[in-house]
């Protein structure tokens, strides 16, 4: 297709008539600034080819012109199609027509509308204004202003008219509606076998699953049988057992061994008890015999005692005449020890007499001294005790002491503070007559110039005058005061009266000779602590015992000096006579432990000697109580004959043992236990088979009446067909799965075939503005998905607003091409597509533009005519096209 | 005076037949009962002297006393003597089934052989010289002491056992429970009856397996039998009359496909079948090549007869589907469905593949996937 010329009339801003005539071949720029109505021009455009003629409401608004609700828009387009000249008129309410031109026949309104849409292949809305979904490929083509960098979105019948061109050029790859519905089918039947993530499910997993829970119930039922048949042979092994031991008849074999044993040991008991029998004898005449030697052994041993004795007698009688020559020695000793100590305490009594005069004498001496010396003190101390006592009774007949002039003064003071309140209150009055008027108070005339000390509520009358009446006090109560004056000097008086002073003068003259005669009584007292603080009676007590103790004493009073001396002396005779009896007690101590040591020497060997005779003594009788019975000659006898009757006993114990050992006791025994032991284990393991195999025959019964064999039959019957479905499902799983992955293997490869074509187209096209770039096209969509830059995929929609814009249109131009190449070339309308290119990637789209150009029409609207003026092509200027006079 | 006893074996009750889809199974169980009452009938009917069930009355020892009474009932059609001998399937096991059905209390003519003695019979015209199994498997020769065995002046002497005759029978045989192929000589027995083979087959000098009489197995070897066995007195041979009494007959069938064509082969065999045919248990081994428009018809024809049969098992193990240029194209002859399947073709011709036979599958599948798509196309 080619469009040469476009008429537009009344349609939308285009309230002037707008002529572009002359329209390229191959590239035209219509060039018009903005607010022109470029982009009317190719709504114009779409309008006239894609609206119905008849369209109405809202649509049909947008149409009509600003403010010219009225006018009919129109648009003529004049175009070859398939090489033949074609005229297209179409008139919009309110003249809706349509006419068409095309090869030689002309069309009218909806005929026209329907051969449009043949040619154009393009399916049309229900109603309204078409939109881009509506206008078949040409939607991909005819770029409306501010779209160009969207991606490609191709509507139904774009792809279609794509795929069909496509379909042209590489065959039927995509199988036809027969491919998609057996793809379908292929699908259904799979989604049969598998879910949408590839795992079993139908058929099959329902037989895996049946053969699952049966394979388990065979499990069971086997093992219910297999006990059944393992017990049925268990019966089978107990019966066998029963049968052999009825006929080997082994319980009566066993019961006559035993009884063959039991004799034999009866046997043996009898022997048994001669032995016992026999051995008693043994025992007796042992015990006889080892008497007869015991009897023996005593005597002999009782006479060799006796012998022994007698020999430690004569021992003890030497050892006892030593002892006692010993004490005798020691006793003499002793008794020098003992006057030798007499002597010497004697001289010691001596010596401490000496000693005794010679203290007298020095005490005596002492106490004359401190005599004299107690005597002047008690002389001094008496006189200050006199002087005391006569101050303290002088003091006390004054009377007044301190406390009682404290008390004294107190009283007077109070008696004065009375006087003073109550004269401050009482009222002073002196009548002084000009001439004789008389005052009378109470009817008695008051004395002129005679003070008058009222205390109370006084009425003078006054001659010539009246009365006046005197209230003292100014308020205050100067009868209470009075009283308290009063009282206060009563009390006063009565202190007074008690210590007998005629006034308070007198008390205090008396209370300061009271004062003197006390600071006297006090100096003295002070004196005599001085000279005998332990008291004046202590000292009398001194000197009275000092001189009795004097007249006891009695004697002579010596020169102190030779008396010491003297007393020194005898005290050291006296401490040697002490030592000197010390020694001599020490000496006779001694003495006295050897003499109690030789007289227990003495005792005890004395002891000794008589406890051995007596021993003797009484051994000697008992030998000859002993004989008396049996001398020494019967004992020899008894012991030979008892010890030849024991040796007999013996020899015959020995024969009858060996004949108990000759019949073997232990076999016996040993045949009689296995004996019993085989007959018991025969019955046991008799009653155990007998009570297995009523248990065995009853569970056996019971368990066979279950029909076990039958159900495990039954059970492997069913598994049997059950894995052949099994088989059968799953072989037909993996055919459908098999069949299914190759269809969609071939159909991806086809598809990938499919498209090829077109990135071969695009790519001389992406060279042009960016080299080593690929394009990735969805298969289904034939969207631009991605790109490959340097070998990364880029995301369309995570490039910048210029690229996009540009691989866009550059994608539109490689697909006009292809459909240029394999049928009706289609138009290729720009709005305003590349004004986000910088000056470099504008001059090379200006070069893909060129290259498109050369095998279909370009028409390019812009506001920029100077960006295209490098393609040289020619220029409609929309403002010079006003007025239906555009030309090229 | 001649005696005639009925020789049958092998009727294996209670076996459950459940690897049949459906209600197959329940039938195929019922129909063992149906013959025994059409063995009791015939008895009745031909008036012989006693029935001799040669082991393997059971198919198991642990049946369910439902099933031990069902059999009783069943055997009520025969009043003379039944004698029922233990085999390998139901062995005299101690308390097991033949206890079991002693104490039942059942009918006094039916007669349990579970011990090694001479049964006198008829008046004893007969004696029955049993050789009952007491466990599964028997090394020894349990029918030895019959060489011994007394029986009274003018009796005919019957051997009655259950195993497999050495070095006669024609198969692999089992080799426990063996029964000496010249026991009838050894013994002097008139006739030996046996079972466990399950098809009749006289084995030896008056020597015979009667074979089940209701058929378990596809295997041909001519069972649904009983023998009538007429002896004419002691040292006489005896006469053998077999007659048919299964309810079911089950068939092996082997066929070859080459072609598509070979179908109509197919369809003929099976339509060969005497009827009626819902008592044919079919088991179908096909071999051989086919298209896959073959196996799709094929399919459908089996789909046909698995209605009309009592059951019809098919193994196409051996047969290979093998998409013919006519089959891929009838898919699509171009686009990525094509090349899937010719991916998937090259797949399947490939030994090396180890999903080769997946392939086949899934073209298979394919195919008939397809042509339901293109079923539904207007």
């Amino acid at each position: 297709m080619k469009i040469s010329r476009i008429d537009i009339r009344n349609f939308r801003k285009l309230r002037q008539p707008v002529t572009l005539n002359g329209l390229d071949g191959g590239i035209t720029v219509i060039a018009g600034d903005n607010e022109d109505g470029k982009s009317t021009i190719v709504k114009a455009v779409q309008a006239a080819f894609f609206d119905r003629h008849s369209l109405m409401g809202e649509k049909l608004d947008d149409m009509q012109p600003y403010g010219a609700a009225g006018a009919a828009p129109k648009v003529d387009v004049a175009f070859t199609f398939e090489g033949k000249p074609c005229k297209l008129a179409k008139s919009f309410r309110p003249q809706a027509s349509a006419t068409l031109d095309a090869g030689g026949k002309s069309l009218e309104n909806d005929a026209v509308e329907e051969r449009l849409r043949e040619m154009l292949r393009f399916t049309p809305p229900g109603k309204g204004a078409a939109k881009a979904d509506n206008r078949g490929m040409w939607s991909l083509f005819w770029v409306e202003q501010g779209t160009a960098f969207d991606p490609l979105q191709l509507n139904d019948d774009a792809r279609k008219t794509l795929d069909e061109t496509l379909q042209s050029q590489v065959g039927k790859v995509l199988g036809g509606k027969r491919g998609t519905k057996l793809l379908a089918a292929v699908e259904e039947r799979h989604g049969k076998h598998f879910t949408a993530q590839g795992r079993e499910r139908g058929q099959a997993k329902t037989l895996r699953d049946q053969a699952e829970t049966l394979a388990g119930k065979i499990s069971a039922a086997r093992a219910e049988l297999k006990r059944f048949e393992d017990q049925s042979e268990s019966l089978a092994r107990i019966e066998a057992r029963i049968a052999a031991r009825t006929r080997a008849n082994d319980e009566a074999k066993y019961a006559d061994a035993v009884k063959i044993a039991r004799v034999k040991l009866t046997e043996i008991e009898t022997l048994r008890r001669r032995v016992e029998k026999a051995a008693y004898d043994l025992k007796n005449a042992r015990n006889v015999a080892d008497n007869a030697k015991l009897r023996w052994d005593q005597r002999h041993e009782k006479a060799k005692a006796v012998a022994a004795m007698r020999h430690q007698i004569a021992e003890a009688e030497t050892i006892a005449e030593a002892a006692r020559n010993e004490f005798v020695a020691t006793e003499k000793r002793h008794n020098d020890a003992v006057a030798l100590e007499n002597q010497a305490e004697a001289e010691l009594k001596t010596a401490e007499r000496t000693v005794t005069g010679a203290r007298a004498a020095v005490e005596r001496g002492r106490l004359a001294t401190r005599l004299s010396e107690t005597k002047a003190k008690l002389t001094r101390a008496e006189a200050a005790a006199a002087a005391m006592t006569g101050a303290k009774a002088e003091a006390s007949a004054v009377g007044i002491d301190d406390e009682t002039w404290k008390r004294l003064d107190s009283a007077a003071r109070r008696a004065e503070k009375a006087r003073l309140q109550f004269e401050g209150a009482a009222a002073a009055i002196v009548f002084q007559p000009e001439k004789t008027q008389r005052v009378r108070r109470d009817g008695s005339p008051v004395p002129a110039g005679t003070l008058i000390v009222l205390t109370g509520t006084a009425l003078f009358a006054l001659d010539g005058f009246g009365a006046v009446e005197v209230r003292p006090g100014g308020g205050e109560d100067v009868a209470e005061l009075r009283k308290a004056h009063e009282k206060a000097v009563q009390t006063l008086a009565k202190e007074l009266a008690k210590i007998n002073a005629t006034d308070l003068d007198d008390a205090a003259r008396r209370h300061a000779r009271w004062q003197e005669l006390t600071r006297i009584a006090a100096d003295q007292g002070a004196k005599l602590d001085g000279i005998a603080p332990d008291g004046i009676e202590l000292l009398r007590a001194a000197v009275a015992q000092d001189e009795a103790r004097l007249v006891a004493i009695g004697g002579e009073t010596g020169d102190p000096d030779m008396l010491d001396a003297a007393l020194a002396e005898a005290e050291t005779a006296y401490e040697r006579r002490q030592s000197a009896v010390a020694a001599a007690r020490k000496n006779r101590g001694k003495v006295e432990d050897a003499l109690r040591e030789a007289g227990n020497a003495r005792v005890k060997a004395e002891t000794s000697l008589g406890e051995r005779r007596g021993a003797e003594d009484r051994a000697v009788r008992e030998i000859e109580a002993d004989r008396t019975l049996a001398d020494d000659a019967t004992l020899d006898r008894i012991l030979v004959e008892t010890g030849r009757e024991a040796d007999a006993a013996a020899a015959r114990l020995d024969t009858e043992h060996a004949a108990l050992n000759r019949a073997d006791p232990e076999a016996a025994y040993l045949a009689l236990e296995n004996a019993e032991s085989a007959l018991n284990r025969i019955k046991e393991d008799a009653r155990k088979d007998e009570d297995a195999r009523i248990g065995l025959q009853s569970e056996l019964r019971a368990l066979g009446a279950q029909g076990l064999g039958e159900q495990v039959m039954q059970f492997e019957g069913e598994q049997s067909r059950l894995s052949a479905a099994l088989a059968a499902a799953e072989r037909e799983a993996k055919a459908i799965r098999l069949l299914r992955d190759t269809l969609n293997a071939k159909q991806k490869e086809a598809r990938e075939n499919f498209t090829g074509p077109v990135r071969e187209r695009i790519r001389p096209y992406l060279k042009l503005l960016f080299p080593e770039t690929e394009i990735g096209i969805d298969d289904e969509s034939f969207a631009i998905a991605h790109l490959h830059r340097a070998g990364e995929p880029e995301k369309f929609e995570a490039l910048s607003l210029g690229t996009r814009e540009q691989i866009a249109v550059l994608v539109r131009l490689a697909f006009a091409e292809y459909i240029a190449d394999h049928g009706e070339p289609p138009v290729v309308i720009l709005d305003d597509a590349l004004v986000n290119a910088d000056p470099g990637r504008m001059q090379r789209m200006l070069l893909a533009l060129r290259k498109a150009s050369q095998k279909v029409q370009i028409i390019v609207l812009t506001c920029n005519e100077a960006d295209y003026a490098p393609l040289g092509a020619p220029v409609i200027r929309l403002a010079e096209s006003q007025g239906g006079a555009g030309a090229a | 005076m001649a005696v005639t006893i009925l020789h049958t074996a092998d009727w294996q009750i209670g076996k459950p037949f459940n690897d049949f889809e459906g209600d197959t199974g329940a039938a195929l169980r019922e129909a063992r009962f149906e013959t025994v009452k059409r063995i009791a009938a015939l008895a009745t009917e031909r008036k012989v002297d006693a029935v001799l069930v040669a082991g393997d009355v059971f198919d198991t020892p642990a049946v369910k006393d439902a099933t031990l009474h069902r059999l009783i009932g069943a055997l009520g059609g025969f009043t003379g003597p039944w004698v029922l001998l233990p085999g390998n399937h139901d062995a005299a096991q101690p308390a097991g089934i033949w206890d079991r059905l002693a104490q039942s209390k059942p009918p006094a003519n039916i007669k349990i052989a579970a011990n090694a003695e001479p049964l006198l019979l008829v008046g004893e015209r007969l004696a029955v010289l049993p050789a009952p199994l007491t466990r599964r498997h028997e090394v020894a020769d349990l029918s030895e002491w019959w060489d011994g065995a007394q029986t009274p002046p003018g009796t005919v002497r019957v051997g009655l056992a259950h195993g497999s005759v050495t070095e006669r029978l024609p198969e692999a045989a089992e080799a426990p429970n063996p029964i000496a192929h010249d026991r009838a000589d050894r013994a002097r027995l008139d006739y030996l009856a046996l079972g466990d083979w399950h098809g009749t087959i006289e084995i030896a000098p008056r020597t015979w397996y009667a074979g089940t009489p209701e058929p378990d197995r596809h295997k041909e070897n001519d069972p649904g039998n009983v023998l009538i066995v007429t002896l004419d007195g002691p040292g006489a041979p005896p006469r053998i009359d077999r007659v048919p009494v299964s309810g079911h007959t089950w068939h092996r069938i082997e066929h070859r496909l080459a072609d598509e064509a070979d179908l109509a082969g197919l369809e003929a065999v099976l339509g060969g079948l005497p009827a009626p045919h819902d008592k044919r248990v079919v088991s179908l081994i096909l071999e051989g090549t086919i298209s896959l428009a073959g196996w799709h018809r094929l399919d459908t024809m089996l789909e046909r007869w698995r209605g009309r049969l009592r059951a019809l098992r098919d193994d196409r193990a051996a047969l290979r589907p093998e998409p013919t240029a006519d089959d891929l194209d009838g898919i699509d002859q171009q686009g990525f469905v094509r090349e899937a399947i010719d991916a998937l073709k090259r797949r399947a011709d490939d030994p090396a593949d180890p999903e080769a036979a997946t392939a086949r599958d899934a073209l298979r599948l394919v195919y008939s996937l397809h042509h339901g798509t293109e079923a539904d196309r207007p």
